[in-house]
C-alpha cells in the first residue's frame, strides 16, 4: 500500500525583484507517493527546478511561497526538521557545479556522513566506501582520494548520487541529471538511480525535458508550462491522451525529432573540404597521448557529415584543428571554393564558421548582441558603423532574431536565442562550411527542433557544408548525410546516416547505437 | 555599512581637497611653527589638538589624507598597468613563455612583502612618488597572477575561440575579450589593495622612507609625534584613527564589490 509522501496543494510562488512581482508558480497540485517514480517535464523556465526547489523548501532569494501548501506526510515541511537530507535529497544537473573542487570525494561524503550519522571515524569511513560501492564506484582507483575536476561527467554524477542516497532519503529530486553526458553513460545513470530506488525503495521525481527517458523510467508524468501543470497522470495514458493542444505538440514534437529518416536526397559530390591525416598528441616522448590519430575525411558542398562519439574521443580537438585554433602535428587540410584550391591551410579561414556547443560560453557576457554581430566585420577590418549596423540586421532576420535584442546582453535572451545569435555570428564572414559543435546538445527539445530546421533552411538556401559534431544520434539522424564515428581518437567507421545508424559495422558503434535511448525509443 | 565606508572615504578625499582653503590653520600646511601652542590636547579651537610644533593637528591629518589617498589609487593603478599586461600575455601564451614569466614574478613574491618597497625607496630616495613606485614593483606580481589566470579561463572559453577562428590575433582578444571580462576581479583586489597601500606607505614613512616634512602624510604624523605618545595622546592616536577607517574602509568596499561581481552571490 502506497502512503503519501509529499502531498503539494494549490502552490503559488512570485519572485519579487526590484519591487516587480512576477508569478513563477500556480496552482500546483502534485502528490508522491512512497517509492513511485514521477517525470516533470516542459520546456526550460516552465518551472520544473523551481517546483523541486519549493519541495526541498529551498526556495531561491527574492522568491515565496503567496499561496498553497507542501506537506511532508500531514505536515508543512518549513515545520520538518531535517526535511533535507532526511526526507529528501536532490541532485543537480551539474556535478561539477555541485561538487566542491577543493575537497576530495572521500571528504565531502565522509562529511555528510558525519553529519547524519556521528563522527566516528571508522564507521564513517566504511560508510562512504559502501557509499560508492553501491554507485558501482569502488573500483575506481583511489576515488575516495580523488577531487572532482579528476573524475568524468558520469563518475561525478555517481557521487552525486551517492551523496544523496547516503542520508537515507525517502524522496530524490534528480534535476536534469543526465543533461550534457554521453548516450551511453546516461543510459547508465539512469539505470544506477532506478536500480538503487528498487533497493532503497525512495520516491523519485524525475526533471527532465527528455519524454523518451521520462516514458521508460517513470509510472507518472506531469507536464508543466508557464509555472502551471497543464497535464498529469499516468504516464502512458498522458502520452497516449495529452490534454490540450500545448501537450500534443510538446510531446509530438519530441517523437518527431525521434523519428529516423530512411532516405535523404542525394546531393551531388563537390569535395569543399578535405582533412588529410590529422594528428595531434599531448605529453613528452616518455609520455605520450595521442588524442587525434590519423583522422582523414571530406565534406562535400551543400552536406552535412555527422561525427558522433563519445566524450573524450577526440572529436571537439580534430573540429578545433579544422578550425586551426589548435596547431595539429601532422596532416593536410585542403579547402576548395568556387574552383578555387587552398592547400594545406595553417590558419584560420573566414570560409570556416564554428558554433560551439555551449551557448552561454560561447557569447562574451560583456558584449551586446550588436558588438558580438560586429565583431567578425571588425576583424575583416570593415569600420563603417552603418554598413556594420545593415548587415547585422539582415543577419538577425536571417536567423529569425527580433532587432529589438540589438542592444541586449546574453545573460538576457533564452538559450535558444542565444544559440540563433552565435549562428547569426558564425554566418556573418558569409563562410561555406560551418564547424557544429554539439550545438543543441544545451537545449530542450522544442528548441532543438527549431535550431534544426533554421540549420537546414539556411544551409538550403546558402548551400552551405555542415560538420556536425553531436552525441544525440537522434539529431545527427535528422541532420546528417554522412556519419564519421570516432573513438579513442580514430574514426572507426564511415558511412552514410542510415548505414551507420541501422546496419553498423564496428562493434563500438553498434553499442553506441545501442546505448543511445533514442533507439530503444523509436523501436518500441 | 558599504554606503558608510563609501560615504566616508568621499567626505574625506573632498575635505583633504578642501582644508586649505577652509582651516584657519592653512600655514600650518606649509610648515608654521608656534611653538607657545605646542602640545595642546582637543578642544574647540583645535579640535584634534596641537602637535608639539603648534600646529593644528584636525588640519593636518584631514591634509594628510590626500598623500594616503594619491599612494593608494597611485600604487593600485601602477600594479594594475604593469601586472596586468604582463599577466594576459602570459596566460594566451604558450607554455614556456608563460612558465618564464610566472617564475619571475614567484621571484618577486618571494620577498618578504615590506624588503622590496623598502629596498627600492632606499635607493630612489625618499619621497612619496618612490614609495608609490617601491610598492607597486612589490605589488604587481599579484595582478599578474590575477590576470593571467583570467586569460587562462577566458582562452577557453567558446567566445575566444569561435574568435581565433574568425582571425583574431593575441592583441584583438586580450582587449575585447580578456581584459573587459578580468576587470571584476582586478577591481576587487584593487579596492582590497588600496587599503594595504595606505598602511604600507604609512609605515615607511614612519622610518623616515616616505613622505618628508613639510609634506602631510598619516604615517609621518606618527613618526613624528612618537616621542611624545605618553604625554600627548592625541598626536598618536587621530592619524592612527584614520589610517584605521580608511583600510576598513576599502575593505568593506572591496569585500561589497566581490559580492556584487560574483554571479552566484548576486543570483
Amino acid at each position: 500500500m502506497q502512503k503519501t509522501l509529499f502531498k503539494v496543494s494549490g502552490l503559488g510562488v512570485a519572485s519579487n525583484t526590484a519591487g516587480k512581482k512576477q508569478t513563477l508558480l500556480n496552482n500546483i497540485d502534485l502528490t508522491i507517493n512512497t517509492g513511485e517514480t514521477i517525470g516533470l517535464v516542459g520546456e526550460t523556465g516552465s518551472g520544473k527546478s523551481m517546483l523541486g526547489w519549493a519541495l526541498m523548501d529551498l526556495l531561491p532569494k527574492g522568491c515565496f511561497v503567496v499561496e498553497g501548501s507542501i506537506k511532508y506526510g500531514d505536515t508543512p515541511i518549513s515545520e520538518i526538521p531535517n526535511l533535507r537530507g532526511k526526507k529528501a535529497a536532490m541532485v543537480f544537473q551539474d556535478p561539477m557545479q555541485s561538487l566542491n573542487p577543493t575537497q576530495t570525494i572521500g571528504k565531502q561524503i565522509k562529511t555528510i556522513l558525519g553529519k547524519w550519522h556521528g563522527n566516528k571515524e571508522e564507521t564513517t569511513e566504511e560508510r562512504a566506501v559502501q557509499s560508492l560501492e553501491r554507485v558501482q564506484l569502488g573500483s575506481v582507483v583511489n576515488i575516495m582520494g580523488r577531487y572532482p575536476h579528476q573524475l568524468s561527467g558520469g563518475q561525478m554524477q555517481r557521487v552525486m548520487i551517492a551523496l544523496a542516497i547516503s542520508t537515507r532519503p525517502h524522496l530524490i529530486i534528480a534535476d536534469e541529471i543526465t543533461t550534457g553526458l554521453d548516450a551511453n553513460i546516461k543510459l547508465e545513470i539512469m539505470d544506477l538511480l532506478f536500480s538503487l530506488q528498487d533497493e532503497l525503495g525512495v520516491a523519485v521525481l524525475l526533471i527532465s525535458h527528455d519524454l523518451i527517458v521520462i516514458k521508460r523510467y517513470c509510472d507518472k508524468v506531469a507536464v508543466m508550462r508557464s509555472g502551471e501543470i497543464v497535464d498529469n497522470g499516468i504516464t502512458d495514458k498522458v502520452f497516449l491522451n495529452p490534454k490540450g493542444e500545448y501537450v500534443r505538440s510538446f510531446l509530438n514534437g519530441q517523437e518527431k525529432t525521434r523519428k529516423h529518416k530512411k532516405t535523404k536526397t542525394p546531393i551531388p559530390k563537390q569535395e569543399v573540404l578535405l582533412v588529410s591525416e590529422f594528428e595531434k598528441s599531448y605529453g613528452d616522448l616518455q609520455n605520450k597521448h595521442t588524442v587525434v590519430k590519423k583522422v582523414s575525411m571530406v565534406l562535400c558542398r551543400g552536406n552535412t557529415l555527422g561525427l558522433i562519439g563519445e566524450s573524450g574521443s577526440g572529436k571537439t580537438t580534430l573540429a578545433k584543428m579544422i578550425l586551426n585554433i589548435l596547431e595539429r602535428d601532422s596532416g593536410r587540410l585542403k579547402l576548395t571554393i568556387d574552383g578555387l584550391e587552398m592547400e594545406n591551410l595553417i590558419t584560420p579561414h573566414r570560409q570556416i564558421g564554428a558554433v560551439m556547443q555551449d551557448s552561454v560560453g560561447s557569447l562574451n557576457p560583456r558584449m551586446n548582441i550588436h558588438e558580438a554581430l560586429s565583431e567578425p566585420l571588425e576583424l575583416m577590418g570593415l569600420s563603417d558603423r552603418h554598413v556594420k549596423k545593415r548587415k547585422v540586421v539582415a543577419m538577425m532576420n536571417d536567423v529569425g532574431l527580433d532587432q529589438e535584442l540589438l542592444m541586449r546582453y546574453p545573460h538576457s535572451l533564452s538559450g535558444g536565442q542565444r544559440q540563433r545569435v552565435s549562428l547569426a555570428r558564425a554566418m556573418m564572414l558569409e563562410p561555406s562550411i560551418l564547424i557544429l559543435d554539439e550545438p543543441t546538445s544545451a537545449l530542450d527539445v522544442n528548441v532543438q527542433k527549431k535550431i534544426l530546421e533554421l540549420l537546414k533552411s539556411l544551409q538550403k538556401e546558402k548551400n552551405l557544408s555542415y560538420l556536425f559534431i553531436s552525441h544525440d544520434l537522434a539529431v545527427i539522424s535528422e541532420m546528417a548525410n554522412d556519419v564519421g564515428v570516432m573513438y579513442d581518437g580514430e574514426i572507426v567507421e564511415f558511412g552514410s546516416v542510415e548505414k551507420i545508424l541501422n546496419k553498423p559495422e564496428q562493434a563500438y558503434t553498434q553499442k553506441l547505437v545501442d546505448s543511445s535511448v533514442w533507439t530503444s525509443a523509436t523501436e518500441t | 555599512m558599504t554606503l558608510t565606508a563609501l560615504i566616508f572615504l568621499l567626505t574625506l578625499m573632498v575635505s583633504s581637497i578642501l582644508i586649505p582653503f577652509i582651516s584657519p590653520y592653512e600655514d600650518d600646511l606649509r610648515g608654521a611653527v608656534h611653538l607657545e601652542l605646542g602640545g595642546q590636547p582637543p578642544a574647540l579651537n583645535h579640535w584634534f589638538g596641537t602637535d608639539t610644533a603648534g600646529r593644528d593637528l584636525f588640519t593636518l591629518t584631514v591634509h594628510a589624507a590626500m598623500s594616503s589617498l594619491k599612494v593608494a589609487f597611485g600604487v593600485v593603478l601602477l600594479s594594475i598597468m604593469i601586472g596586468v599586461p604582463i599577466g594576459m600575455f602570459a596566460g594566451t601564451s604558450n607554455n614556456r613563455t608563460d612558465e618564464v614569466v610566472m617564475r619571475i614574478t614567484d621571484g618577486f613574491l618571494s620577498f618578504p612583502p615590506l624588503i622590496l618597497p623598502l629596498f627600492i625607496t632606499a635607493v630612489l630616495g625618499p619621497s612619496l612618488n618612490n614609495v608609490i613606485i617601491g610598492i607597486s614593483v612589490s605589488w604587481f606580481p599579484w595582478y599578474v597572477r590575477i590576470a593571467r589566470s583570467q586569460a587562462l579561463i577566458i582562452s577557453s572559453s567558446g567566445y575566444v575561440l569561435v574568435s581565433k577562428s574568425m582571425g583574431a590575433g593575441k592583441l584583438h582578444i586580450m582587449k575585447k575579450h580578456i581584459f573587459p571580462n578580468s576587470m571584476g576581479p582586478i577591481l576587487v583586489q584593487g579596492t582590497i589593495d588600496a587599503g594595504y597601500a595606505i598602511l604600507t606607505a604609512a609605515g615607511l614613512s614612519f622610518i623616515g622612507l616616505g613622505a618628508q616634512h613639510p609634506e602631510t602624510e598619516w604615517g609621518l604624523l606618527l613618526t613624528q609625534s612618537r616621542s611624545q605618545f605618553i604625554n600627548h595622546w592625541w598626536e598618536v592616536f587621530f592619524p592612527g584613527l584614520f589610517i584605521v577607517l580608511t583600510v576598513v574602509s576599502f575593505n568593506i568596499i572591496g569585500d561589497e564589490l566581490k559580492t556584487f561581481i560574483n554571479p552566484k552571490e548576486n543570483n
